[in-house]
């Protein structure tokens, strides 16, 4: 495999003469300790030209110069730029006559990769003014559609487009507004589903307050189509800030007669509001959704029927899939459809968060592998810890593990691994997370969260919660695992909504990938990952230990003695393994046992 | 000024900003917010766009920094480089 990164280092005389050649040492030396020699080559080339500040390097493809380097930089050069990708402004090169030697943004692995389609206007305009919006040709794919192409056009040019509801189960927009165009009951709805209750994901909530129109655009293109006259936004109240930008850009849009009677003269009448929802994770699911807009308690019912409101016909798109509607109108179906992979097309918008360096919202093509997002776009794991498992699809989802970092991400392949897209939530663990104790996080929240209609989901995640937390405590049982599996298999099978359906999922696949850890935790009551407290011991190294007292002054519980400058100790009944003491050793003395 | 932004500290760099364009008089400078630019890690941000040059992204600012990047780039042309991520745009579409 060609690599992906090339170092030219100059190795002309005068360079050399520099020390250039120990700078190369030191750059080898350091690329293999961080593991990227297989991504980086280190090449010798001829005189730059610009010697006279050797020893000089070159890293291509993103054409930076680093000059007068010393030895002692190296290892910083390398952790920065190559694995962080964070180029290193204070040894660059600065061109006679050029003031600025900041990077190129878009040689950035932050920025390289992403491509920004649902996206598109994200901190380049002001969410509250319209014009910024229509200056960047917004509205014109409203215009387009309602002026030039009949409702059918619509729909077929988003059928083969490709596109794919954003908001979890990946279905075809295309065929769901088809469905609905044919249904002869009227009026009909439209509705954005900006209710977003899975714990570690934001993108919903960012595109609403980056770019409000872009809903109101796609939701206007898809009444349109399927001869819908009103709509709603279903947002969460947690989320004051988007509420205010959705709500102002829709009184915009109004007094620009983008929403209202007879829009761009064509006859087409479609108005807006806001639904603010209260806040609980089921009232995503379109069922409970239309319940709670209908002033009913949020309980999911049976499908089919198909979901309707107030008896009649109704669109429910994800914000994201919303947001990508005038995008495809305008550029058309091709372009769009030529993005991605072969059942996934376009990008998708992930919230990268937990163990990761830049957490973030980014946005990549579909196919994009794991390891790409991690490590170049996510910048890799803090402080060079191991990379353990990504959870995707929330507490509907599943982990995936470091032997997955390969897989293209789509809606197929994620599956395939056990886990989903879910809506975008991506939460990276690095090797001091326990996958017991995540799964049985998760799991709390959707016992939390299940609305009780359905024994199978109720008492089933109370009973398997009440197992993790036994396993996690040390009294795991021999049995356990098979119960938990056989569990989750009856949970899936006899819920009615996806809540119960996909609440099994964090448990069965980490049991899945990840089975050793529950191993541990039940023969040998042990938390490999050193987590679980009952499982856990922390103690002084005396070898270690200086008899700094930096732990003994940081214990809340002063359960450390030892006199000054001599080894500490820990007493074990007073410790609530708090950990304050190992992030307080300045000696790596304390560790968990 | 998005939520990310606004936690991170974007509504102290904003006053900050307000503050030194009434004090400056300047004719010719917009002051505008937009949302989450992506990065959150590194809010709060801000972009200088001047005309005819590539845009200018700031990141980890504090209303002190962002005085700076006022007398500095704004009124005096001079880009900031400690606290300046890139230069250029985003890949769109
Ligand atoms: C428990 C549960 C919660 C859900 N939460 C959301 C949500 O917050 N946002 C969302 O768009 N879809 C959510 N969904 C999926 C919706 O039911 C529905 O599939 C989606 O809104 C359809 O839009 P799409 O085709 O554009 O993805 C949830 C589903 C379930 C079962």
């Amino acid at each position: 495999m060609p690599h992906i990164t090339n170092v030219m280092i100059c190795t002309c005389t005068n360079c050399i003469s520099n020390g250039a050649l120990d700078i190369k040492d030191s750059l080898e030396a350091e690329i293999k300790q961080q593991g990227l020699q297989d991504d980086v080559l280190v090449v010798p080339t001829g005189a730059s030209g610009l010697c006279v500040n050797g020893p000089i390097l070159i890293v291509q493809p993103d054409g930076i110069f680093y000059q007068k380097l010393k030895s002692k930089d190296i290892a910083n050069l390398v952790e920065e730029h190559f694995l962080k990708g964070r180029p290193v402004k204070k040894l660059m090169y600065v061109p006679p006559g050029e003031e600025s030697p900041i990077p190129e943004l878009r040689s950035i692995p932050f920025f390289k990769d992403q491509r920004l389609i649902a996206l598109r206007n994200r901190g380049v305009i002001d969410p509250d003014r319209i014009d910024e919006y229509i200056a960047r040709d917004g509205y014109k794919a409203l215009a387009k559609a309602v002026t030039s192409m009949s409702p059918e056009e619509v729909i077929k040019e988003i059928s083969d487009s490709g596109l794919r509801g954003r908001g979890g189960a990946g279905f075809p927009t295309g065929r769901k507004w088809e469905s609905r165009r044919k249904d002869t009951r009227t009026p009909k709805y439209v509705v954005c589903n900006a209710d977003e209750g899975d714990p570690g994901a934001f993108m919903d909530r960012s595109i609403v307050e980056a770019d409000p129109h872009s809903v109101i655009e796609g939701m206007a293109i898809g009444a349109y189509a399927v001869g819908a006259s009103s709509g709603y936004v279903y947002i969460r109240i947690e989320y004051p800030l988007a509420v205010k930008r959705i709500q102002k850009a829709i009184e915009q849009a109004r007094e620009y007669g983008l929403l209202g009677k007879d829009i761009f003269g064509s006859g087409f009448d479609f108005d807006l509001q806001v639904f603010k929802g209260a806040g609980a994770f089921v009232c995503g699911e379109t069922t409970a959704l239309v319940a709670s807009i209908e002033g009913r308690i949020p309980e999911p019912r049976q499908r089919p029927p198909r979901t309707t409101l107030w008896g009649k016909p109704v669109v429910i798109n994800n914000v994201e899939t919303w947001a990508n509607v005038p995008v495809i109108i305008s550029w058309g179906a091709k372009w769009f459809s030529e993005i991605g992979t072969e059942k996934s097309k376009g990008t998708k918008v992930f919230s990268l968060a937990g163990n990761i360096n830049n957490a973030g919202l980014v946005e990549v093509p579909m196919g994009i592998t794991l390891r790409e997002i991690v490590y170049n776009i996510g910048g890799g794991i803090p402080r060079n810890k191991e990379f353990k498992a990504v959870q995707t699809g929330g507490p509907s989802g599943g982990f995936i593990p470091a032997g997955f970092l390969d897989l293209p991400v789509d809606y197929e392949r994620l599956a395939e691994a056990g886990s989903m897209m879910g809506s975008g939530g991506m939460v990276v663990m690095d090797e001091h997370a326990c996958m017991v104790e995540m799964a049985r996080y998760f799991v709390a929240f959707t016992n939390d969260e299940s609305c009780g209609k359905c024994t199978s989901c109720r008492e089933g995640s109370y009973a398997l919660l009440g197992i993790l937390n036994r396993i996690c405590k040390g009294e795991g049982k021999e049995g356990d695992i098979e119960l938990l599996e056989e569990l989750g298999e009856a949970i899936r099978d006899a819920s009615q909504c996806g809540l119960g359906q996909s609440l099994p999922n964090p448990v069965l696949s980490s049991l899945r990938h990840f089975r050793d850890e529950y191993e541990a935790h039940i023969n040998e009551k042990r938390c490999p990952a050193g987590v679980c407290k009952a499982l856990i011991r922390y103690t002084i190294d005396e070898e270690k230990c200086t008899g700094c007292t930096r732990c003994a002054k940081n214990c809340p519980q002063e359960a450390i003695i030892g006199e000054p400058k001599q080894p500490h100790k820990i007493i074990e009944e007073k410790c609530i393994k708090c950990g304050v003491c190992m992030d307080a050793c300045k000696f790596d003395a304390v560790t968990v046992v | 000024m998005g939520t990310c932004g606004i936690a991170a500290g974007a509504r102290g760099v904003m006053k900050a900003l307000t503050e030194e364009l009434e004090k400056s008089d300047a004719k010719d400078v917009l002051l505008s917010i937009s949302s989450c630019a992506g990065l959150c890690s590194r809010e709060p941000m801000v972009t200088i766009e001047e005309q005819g040059k590539p845009a200018v992204k700031y990141v980890d600012l504090t209303a002190e920094k962002a005085r700076k990047i006022f007398s500095e780039h704004v009124l005096g042309g001079r880009i900031v480089n400690d606290c300046a991520l890139a230069a250029g745009s985003e890949r769109t579409l």
